[in-house]
């Protein structure tokens, strides 16, 4: 029964000005990897089994004796845990948020990326959420949450905007998706098996591109995309307030939000061109991911390095200037004392230096680019640290300042996440197509970077919608 | 999504709209999808609703709310409050010993290692001199850890003291976070504490058995009091340096004399800690550097703390702050 | 100030001098130089808690009145198993041997006022009390938290209650949750519709 409707709908929902041989080497060059796996992909796959299942040892060891195998003690009761859920968060940041914008604006240039981008938002958050749960001395009280509530908490304010962020980043990334689950199930061989086929057929929702679903697609992800732009926003500054609402000297700060924010897309901007670059050679995606998508994110990149030097300015000067109680402490330690590697690493390596590659046209390569974004990201994660550590360490009444050293349960935790990280991305990459299909192929027109003004037609209104499919 | 949407049959059935069957499987659908989009009101609500799932697991802190309040005759509720004269505090140097304030707690509450709920700070002056500061949970009026607690484990009692409930709280530490007084200790192992505090009932106001996994901190003792005693640090001060009393009948004791707090406070320029953090601490300190005892302020140190306990629970181990 | 019921200030110097020349042989034996003074005080005989009680006392030697010297009020107190005497309040004489001072009471029942000069070189101390019977229930004390935010500052225990309140006390964060989930809600809609539509191919626009 299948197999009679197919070509009725392979072939009439995309547009048919696209020269067709270019369509179908898009469709295939994008659904291959979900068709053929090599032992390459099940032996990447067992090593990051091998390391979640590490961070899972470890996690079951200190359950069993308690926060104590952690480096944290109550003079820095939060360490690596809480910094990469900030940072988890950030990375999640941006992704959702960038597909949203610049689908609001219709910039196509991005059309090759957004689908990655909207995964990175929800793979990252929910790895992200893993960590406040690490991070809990009584996991197994977690309901208390639900029973005893209190909206007051910045605590709660972040389980509630975190789910919030991560149901309206799943829509956002399956609403994209349903043309291209309907391709995947029209294009399943006689092969394949029953439960793929099963699976793309409740996935595609029943997608034959008529008129109608065009526009209820458009609607949908018309509010989809301008919902999502404010809850990304608020969500990472309620992440900020965790800090923001204590009287701690460096956290106590009203800029606190926004420098979360601006941090936030900061790295999650560096992830995706990182992601983009993985994915483009482990997909063989070069021909629709090219210099010029990584070109505009770096364009970003280096828009957002500046952004940060703004917000560090705007932090530290105003702090540094009156110099309050715990100042000096808290700025000798980030210039010369104890955290000072960190942060002029976080200072030089993390904001100049990827600026400076991404200025110079001799180092603007793909590579140039994909490397500013590493060290951007390695940037970020310290920065987090240098926060949440330097905060903490500023002491509140006459002690020694404490240190901190994530212990190995810390770390094994750190790597866990970043292989969950991994591992779901791998395993949707074989499921969902990592290039948006339909987008790209129904806004084919000029090469990708040329006329980049002229608006597509996706976003049709209803008049136009019946044109599109006629 | 229902199993029919996807039925190949469907399309095979006939133009759309012409047969009834479908009209009503349109119908049908109608509702699924207007039920469908409605659940999504469901998780906020869910959130919401929670309060009538509050008869949830109970725990000691519904039971304190249930307890009578401490009162004075005439049905006034007592406020709690501590008054510490820094003049008599010399961080026992006079005696010899390891702070004995913090000793007696220790031994009272059997805290685990680590953990000194009053703990005695030694702060420099101007000069070359220093100052004992005996530190307790400061009792803030305008608590920051309260107002952050996801839970309500750690809450205010009408009398004043800041409590945590144990039973309750799922170690998040925030309120630990947002203490800017370095008062609240967490129990990041199996705490160390001697065997018969495993045998106690656990009580709000007496924090023993210590649960691992969970925040404490001084808790102001009001069971003592409500008994008719000092709290343990001021019985075992050799000096006679803290003051408890209560703010209501405006009257204080340390165990020698009675004192008027208000005028006490204000014929000796009290102060409390950090006051420009708005958090209104109940816990005020008298300027000095253990004069009144005969102590030099250039005389520095103090002895370290000890844990008395011979045996400990097995599994526990301690840990540094 | 109201003073309820203050012995009037002639009377009581006419009664002290009165006294004082009965009790001139029987005054407290001073040592070598000081010379003996006696102490009279004045107090409202009723008070209620949260005044300001207005407390007076005289110091008189066999010369006449005693200035600037120094008069202690004290009242007795027992709390939390300490007996003791609290003092509330002090004054300095004028040249009629007067000082005055006020105090609040706070503690209900019976009390014995004592004005207590302590001596000096010349003089001998001496005490007086006179009784004094405060009442009344009102809570004085109010914890003293500047601005007072619903649901902030204050304990769960109170708000632990009904789901009016907790609704109420957190309805703007309430309100935002619902408003975004609603849209979301819109989103899921439109995108059911699509699979409402499923039986539709292309073809079916034209
Ligand atoms: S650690 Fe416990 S008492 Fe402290 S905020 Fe978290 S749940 Fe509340
Ligand atoms: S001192 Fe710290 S723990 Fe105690 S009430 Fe104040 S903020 Fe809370
Ligand atoms: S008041 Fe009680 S709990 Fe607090 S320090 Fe004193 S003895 Fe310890």
């Amino acid at each position: 029964m299948v197999a009679m409707r197919q070509p009725a709908r392979s072939t009439a929902h995309l547009p048919l000005e696209v020269p067709a041989e270019w369509r179908e080497g898009l469709e295939s060059n994008v659904l291959a990897p979900l068709a053929r796996t090599s032992w390459r992909y099940f032996a990447w796959i067992g090593f990051l089994a091998v390391v979640i299942a590490w961070a899972v040892v470890m996690y079951v060891h200190q359950l069993q004796t308690g926060l104590v195998v952690t480096g944290m003690r109550d003079r820095i009761s939060w360490g690596l845990y809480i910094i990469s859920f900030v940072f988890f968060i950030g990375i999640s940041h941006a992704g959702t948020l960038l597909s949203a914008i610049l689908r609001v604006v219709k910039a196509r240039w991005q059309l090759p990326v957004t689908r990655m981008a909207e995964f990175i938002t929800v793979v990252a958050l929910m790895v992200g959420g893993l960590f406040p749960l690490i991070d809990l001395g009584r996991p197994d009280r977690i309901l208390n949450m639900i029973w005893y509530g209190r909206w007051q908490s910045p605590l709660v304010w972040d389980f509630l905007a975190i789910t919030t962020y991560l149901t309206g980043s799943a829509i956002y990334l399956y609403l994209p998706l349903i043309p291209d689950f309907a391709l995947c199930r029209d294009r399943l061989g006689p092969t394949a098996p029953a439960w793929k086929r099963g699976f793309f057929n409740l996935a595609a929702a029943g997608w034959t591109g008529s008129a109608v679903q065009r526009r209820a697609l458009d609607r949908a992800m018309t509010i989809m995309m301008i919902v999502i732009i404010p809850v990304a926003v608020s969500v990472h500054t309620v992440v900020s307030w965790i800090f923001a609402m204590t009287l701690r000297e460096p956290f106590n700060s009203t800029v606190f939000g926004a420098y979360f924010v601006a941090g936030a897309i900061f790295s999650g901007v560096a992830a995706i061109i990182i992601l983009m670059a993985v994915l483009r050679r482990v997909l063989h995606l070069e021909e629709y991911i090219t210099i010029n998508q990584f070109k505009a994110l770096g364009f970003f990149l280096l828009a957002m390095s500046l952004v940060m030097v703004y917000f560090n300015a705007s932090e530290y000067i105003v702090t540094g200037y009156k110099m309050e109680a715990g100042a000096p402490f808290h700025f000798h330690d980030l210039l010369v004392g104890y955290l000072g590697p960190y942060f002029w690493f976080y200072l030089v390596g993390g904001l100049v230096v990827p600026a400076l590659i991404i200025t110079f046209p001799r180092t603007r390569t793909i590579k140039g680019i994909v490397f500013a974004a590493v060290l951007v990201l390695i940037a970020m994660w310290i920065e987090r640290y240098l926060i949440v550590v330097g905060g903490f360490r500023v002491p509140l009444m006459p002690y020694t300042a404490r240190h901190y050293g994530p212990s190995l349960t810390e770390w094994s935790m750190l790597a866990g996440a970043f292989a969950l990280f991994a591992l779901i991305i791998s395993v949707f990459a074989k499921i969902f197509p990592m290039v948006s299909v339909w987008e790209v192929v129904e806004h084919r027109g000029p090469e990708p970077g040329e006329e980049v003004l002229e608006f597509p037609s996706f976003g049709s209104t209803d008049a136009q919608a019946p044109e599109v499919a006629s | 999504m229902n199993s029919a949407e996807l039925d190949p049959d469907d399309s095979n059935t006939g133009p759309p709209g012409t047969v009834p069957a479908l009209a009503r499987g349109v119908q049908r659908r109608r509702i699924l999808r207007m039920a469908g989009s409605a659940l999504f009101a469901v998780p906020p609500l869910a959130f919401g609703a929670r309060a009538w799932l509050s008869r949830a697991p109970a725990s000691p802190l519904e039971a304190m709310a249930r307890m009578s309040s401490a009162q004075a005759a005439n049905g006034r509720l007592r406020r709690w409050s501590m008054v510490i004269d820094l003049r008599s505090c010399d961080g026992c140097q006079r005696v010899g010993k390891p702070p004995q304030c913090t000793a007696a707690c220790i031994e009272g509450h059997f805290a685990p290692q680590p953990m000194e709920w009053i703990q005695v700070y030694e702060q420099e002056l101007p000069g070359n001199g220093t100052r004992f500061v005996p530190a307790t949970c400061q009792q803030c009026q305008n608590p920051p850890c309260t107002n952050v607690c996801p839970v309500g484990a750690t809450f205010s009692t009408p009398e004043g003291p800041v409590l945590i409930d144990q039973e309750r709280c799922i170690g998040c530490r925030i309120c630990m976070a947002a203490c800017p007084y370095d008062r609240r200790f967490f129990n990041w192992a199996t705490p160390p504490q001697p065997v018969e505090a495993l045998g106690m009932k656990y009580e709000v106001e007496h924090q023993a058995p210590a649960i691992r996994g969970t925040v404490m901190k001084c808790d102001f003792c009001p069971d003592m009091a409500r008994a008719g005693t000092l709290p343990y640090c001021a019985q075992g001060c050799p000096n006679n340096a803290i003051y408890y009393g209560d703010l209501e009948e405006d009257v204080a004791t340390n165990g020698k004399a009675v004192i008027q707090i208000s005028r006490f406070l204000s014929q000796n320029s009290a102060f409390r800690l950090n006051e420009e953090y708005g958090t209104e601490p109940r816990v005020y300190y008298i300027p000095g550097a253990g004069e009144a005892v005969g102590r030099d302020s250039s005389k520095r140190g103090r002895l370290a703390t000890v844990w008395p306990w011979k045996k400990v629970a097995s599994g526990s181990r301690t840990w540094s702050r | 100030m109201k003073i309820p019921s203050l012995v009037s200030p002639r009377l009581a110097i006419l009664g002290l001098v009165a006294g004082l020349s009965l009790l001139a042989g029987r005054l407290p034996a001073a040592a070598a130089g000081q010379e003996p003074t006696a102490i009279a005080v004045a107090a409202p005989a009723s008070a209620t808690i949260g005044t300001a009680v207005p407390v007076q006392a005289r110091l008189v030697s066999a010369a006449g009145p005693i200035p600037h010297a120094s008069v202690d009020f004290l009242v007795p107190a027992s709390f939390l198993g300490t007996d003791g005497e609290m003092k509330v309040a002090s004054g300095i004489t004028d040249a009629q041997g007067l000082a005055t001072a006020t105090f609040e009471a706070r503690i209900t029942g019976a009390l014995q006022v004592k004005a207590v000069f302590s001596g000096d070189n010349t003089y001998a101390p001496s005490t007086a009390t006179s009784s004094m019977t405060v009442t009344g229930s009102k809570q004085l004390y109010v914890p003293d938290i500047g601005i007072r935010l619903r649901g902030l500052n204050s304990s769960p225990i109170a708000q632990s209650g009904t789901v009016s309140h907790w609704l109420l006390s957190g309805w703007p964060i309430g309100a935002l949750l619902v408003l975004i989930w609603s849209t979301y809600g819109a989103a899921v809609f439109f995108m059911s519709r699509i699979s409402a539509d499923a039986a539709n191919g292309p073809e079916a626009a034209r």
